[in-house]
């Protein structure tokens, strides 16, 4: 009697619960905040606590609890395209928005390798910026995780930022929430994939400080790497992406095991479920970097040598004291353009 | 005639006490490993590039911090400023930083502050780094306590300190960080103040200073300190130990002097290892609470140093008063052992002279390393490796030592079927108890370098299931400390005189134990309390 009475309250609640689901809008908060942090380029500031986007109620929540977090915020996004236009500048895809200039053809209409990379690439970014902004004291709320003793001064284990940046990711994307159908199952690796590429860079530092700088006393911490060291790990991952068959595509339905035990096999790769568009019919008047690239870059259409000259500082020396003085050398170098 | 409470030890009563030492030593191990936490914590600062836009730079009353009243504006250093000269560029690194909504503030039971440099530099290929080159420091560390205002810094210390940057690059990308190297940059022996603040420039005042450097883009400092938890586990562990190794030293000196002779050498050995001891145990910390103490890492090197000193001593002399070696008649001093001693007291001295070259200094300039400069490089690996050389030398000794004299006990064995057979008895008993403590130290020395040996190859914690969980550090370091004050506790205990009198020696009868008896009394003549081991030793030899 009790059991069907709890097993009933348990459907209204899961049933209420996808209810309000439907009412907040179709697109998950995942969706929407990779897709607002990635898409949006100008500094518009919008109203709430997270002024970079327009924040779930739980962002908002947790942009209040956290003043510094919207500065944080504009770092990740920044740091993201920055890092991605300057990784794809001699791709075929060159982190544009849209493909071939159609501003039909957003990336983010389906989910293309190009849309898979962009997930793993903005989580990467927040739990990066949000580690070093714990390292840095911009960020106060940053919590000390493995320490298993509460009181202020006792406990243990308060360096691991990465920790924290990473479970601040998943709670500000909405990891959890994001639903179990196919399209947020491939979503959500593609975040954690992202999110472990920064960790993956985490370099164990040690100090002795024993008897007479022994090392009897060994202390060890994580030392977080640069970003664009899990940048060169993300487009190695954006190349090995893996293309899977959406299984039910109308309905949000939670995936099969089946289907689940086959996902498992790759947890380690990116996932994306739409074929990238031919890209050469944009890269006319791309500039390459040698041959070897035009090559690619130019899908076979050949490619205009020219000259350009560069002028560069060269011959630095130090002058009297204090002053660095460097010419400025003009080279004649060439620059290839895809025809 | 009387013997060491060891030798009158019926076996049921040994059982007894070992098995609660060994408790004893169980619970130490669990303390440490269920209630303390890590015995250090580490914590990452990345620090906050600040403008000091005043002409003249040493300026000590002028701080530059990045939290609270009176912040400096953070600058990018990636991005291009004309108006900002190298010169102007501070790190700013606030101690320590805020968590879970709350500013922390360092407790005196934190006891000292490590902070270790790390510089992130790109990769230009204009501006190479080369291996090895100098980076010199202009450090300058303030405090504040929490009464003062937000912005009432006081100058700590100051320092214009030259590291080795020891960086390599594997891919030679523009952008690419190189691979530093760690710079121990200062040691506080004591953390009296409750925030503190680092501001880190990198003066140009000759050509060559700070030119070989490359594109610095971040510094970090990690700040490691001592938890307060385990402080507060060691310190009461300290706490426990020191009044029972006291009693147990009274309770061992009044015994002694109960007797009609003198003390022996052993006695007396056994009695500055339990002062040496009670030096390690004596619970100081109790005073870096209320008084700013930085020679508190000093000390405890120091006192870590006399205890396995007289410990590492004691061993010789432990090992040499089983043997024959001396003549019979005259009363063993330390003067016999100088040459095996002297090994200790080199090892002792160079690591003291190290130490004081080291940390000494550092009492007057926490940022100062003996090991920046070649010379004081040199100069402290020749102490070290003297103490090391010193070291080896003398486990060489005790193991030639303790080799002889087991050879003696199995010379003697063979005699002691000619012996009576409750005599016989009694010395096949001391002679197990003797190689059964023996057997003790081994396994104390053992245990300690097993346990540091699987310290440093498994991970910190060990988890047993779910909920307990096992940090492996700290159970090291209280089952090292525990084990050793047992040890020398039980040393004490067993080593007291006893005033049992022996049963077999008023009862006797037959002809050979009588003429034993009598060949036994005049052998040690006036000293015929002393250690019934060591009698029979030195009887066996005129057999």
């Amino acid at each position: 009697m009790i059991t069907s009475r709890v097993s009933s309250f348990l459907i209204l609640s899961i049933v209420s619960i996808f209810a309000t689901n439907n009412v907040e809008g179709s697109q998950p908060v995942l969706q929407k905040t990779v897709e607002s942090l990635f898409t949006e380029r100008s500094d518009v500031t919008y109203p709430g606590s997270c002024k970079v986007l327009v924040s779930s109620k739980k962002q908002t929540k947790m942009c209040k609890r956290e003043p510094g977090i919207s500065k944080i915020l504009v770092t990740a996004k920044q740091q993201a395209i920055a890092a991605c236009e300057e990784t794809f500048q001699y791709d075929r895809w060159n982190c544009s928005l849209i493909y071939n200039k159609k501003s039909k053809r957003s990336i983010f209409k389906k989910i293309y390798r190009e849309t898979a990379f962009i997930y793993a690439l903005v989580a990467a970014s927040l739990t990066h910026a949000v580690a070093r902004g714990c390292s840095s004291g911009d960020l106060i709320r940053c919590s000390c995780l493995g320490s298993f003793q509460n009181d202020t001064h006792l406990r243990g284990g308060c360096g691991d930022d990465f920790k924290y940046g990473k479970r601040f990711t998943n709670n500000f994307l909405e990891w959890k929430q994001a639903g179990n159908d196919q399209i947020a199952e491939i979503l959500k690796q593609d975040v954690n994939i992202g999110i472990d590429a920064v960790g993956e860079q985490l370099k164990e530092v040690c100090k002795c400080h024993g008897f007479s700088g022994s090392c009897t006393t060994k202390t060890c911490w994580k030392r977080l790497g640069p970003f664009n060291s899990a940048m060169g790990l993300l487009k190695k991952h954006y190349h090995h992406a893996i293309k899977r068959k959406l299984v039910n595509y109308t309905t949000k339905r939670a995936i099969t095991p089946k289907v689940r035990r086959k996902m498992e096999i790759d947890r380690q790769k990116l996932v994306y479920l739409q074929k990238t568009p031919n890209l050469c019919v944009s890269t006319k008047g791309r500039i390459c970097k040698d041959r070897h690239n035009c090559a690619t870059l130019c899908c076979g259409r050949g490619f205009i040598v020219g000259k350009k000259s560069v002028s560069s500082r060269c011959r630095c020396r130090m002058v009297d004291c204090c002053l660095v003085k460097c010419d400025t050398c003009v080279e004649e170098v060439d620059f290839y353009t895809c025809k | 005639m009387t013997g060491t409470i060891i030798e009158n030890l019926s076996g049921r009563k040994l059982a007894v006490l070992v098995t609660f030492l060994l408790l004893c030593q169980l619970t130490c191990f669990l303390i440490g490993g269920l209630v303390a936490p890590m015995p250090a914590n580490a914590q990452n600062i990345l620090g906050t590039v600040c403008k000091d836009t005043s002409v003249m730079k040493n300026d000590t009353t002028k701080w530059f911090y990045n939290r609270g009243k009176g912040k400096c504006q953070p600058v990018d250093l990636g991005e291009v400023h004309h108006d900002l000269s190298e010169k102007d560029i501070v790190f700013a690194f606030q101690m320590p930083i805020p968590r879970e909504g709350e500013t922390y503030d360092y407790s005196r039971w934190q006891q000292n502050l490590i902070g270790v440099l790390q510089v992130d530099i790109s990769y230009h290929s204009q501006m190479e780094v080369k291996p090895r080159s100098t980076i010199t420091i202009d450090a300058r560390l303030a405090y504040r306590n929490k009464e003062d205002p937000e912005d009432g810094w006081k100058l700590y210390t100051q320092s214009v300190e030259k590291r080795v940057l020891d960086c390599d690059i594997d891919i030679k990308t523009d952008e690419y960080l190189y691979n530093c190297s760690l710079i121990p940059l200062f040691e506080l022996g004591s953390l009296f103040h409750d925030y503190y603040l680092l501001n880190i420039r990198l003066p140009i005042d000759t050509p060559d200073m700070n030119a070989h450097i490359g594109h610095i883009q971040d510094m970090w400092v990690t700040v490691i300190n001592q938890n307060g938890g385990f402080t507060k586990v060691w310190v009461s562990l300290k706490t426990v130990f020191f009044p029972c190794i006291i009693g147990i030293l009274i309770w061992f000196w009044r015994r002694i002097h109960m007797l009609e002779r003198k003390p022996v050498l052993l006695e007396k050995m056994l009695l500055s290892l339990g002062i040496a001891l009670c030096f390690l145990n004596a619970p100081l910390e109790y005073l870096t609470l209320q008084f700013d103490l930085p020679f508190m890492l000093l000390l405890g090197d120091i006192r870590q140093g006399v205890f396995y000193a007289t410990l590492f001593s004691f061993w010789l002399v432990f090992a040499g008063e089983h043997m024959l070696i001396q003549d019979t008649s005259a009363q063993s001093s330390l003067k016999q052992y100088w040459r095996h001693l002297s090994a200790v007291a080199i090892g002792c001295i160079s690591l003291f002279i190290f130490d004081m070259c080291e940390r000494g200094v550092q009492l007057r300039n926490p940022f100062y390393s003996i090991w920046v400069t070649d010379l004081g490089t040199n100069l402290a690996l020749t102490f070290i490796i003297l103490a090391g050389i010193s070291t080896g030398v003398y486990f060489l000794f005790l193991c030639y030592l303790v080799y002889k004299v087991f050879i003696n006990i199995s010379h003697k064995r063979q005699s002691l079927p000619t012996m009576c057979s409750v005599r016989r008895l009694h010395y096949e008993g001391i002679i197990y108890r003797f190689k059964f403590l023996m057997l003790a130290t081994l396994l104390c020395a053992a245990l300690t370098v097993i346990g540091f040996i699987l310290g440093q190859v498994a991970e910190g914690q060990w988890k047993w299931d779910e909920h307990i969980e096992l940090e492996y550090t700290s159970a090291f370091f209280t089952g090292v400390y525990g084990m050793w004050n047992i040890y020398i506790f039980s040393l004490l205990v067993l080593y007291a005189p006893s005033h049992k009198r022996w049963p077999v020696n008023e009862n006797t009868s037959d002809m050979q134990n009588l003429s034993e008896e009598i060949e036994f009394s005049r052998l040690p003549g006036e000293r015929s309390e002393i250690s019934s081991l060591t009698s029979f030793i030195r009887k066996a030899t005129v057999d």
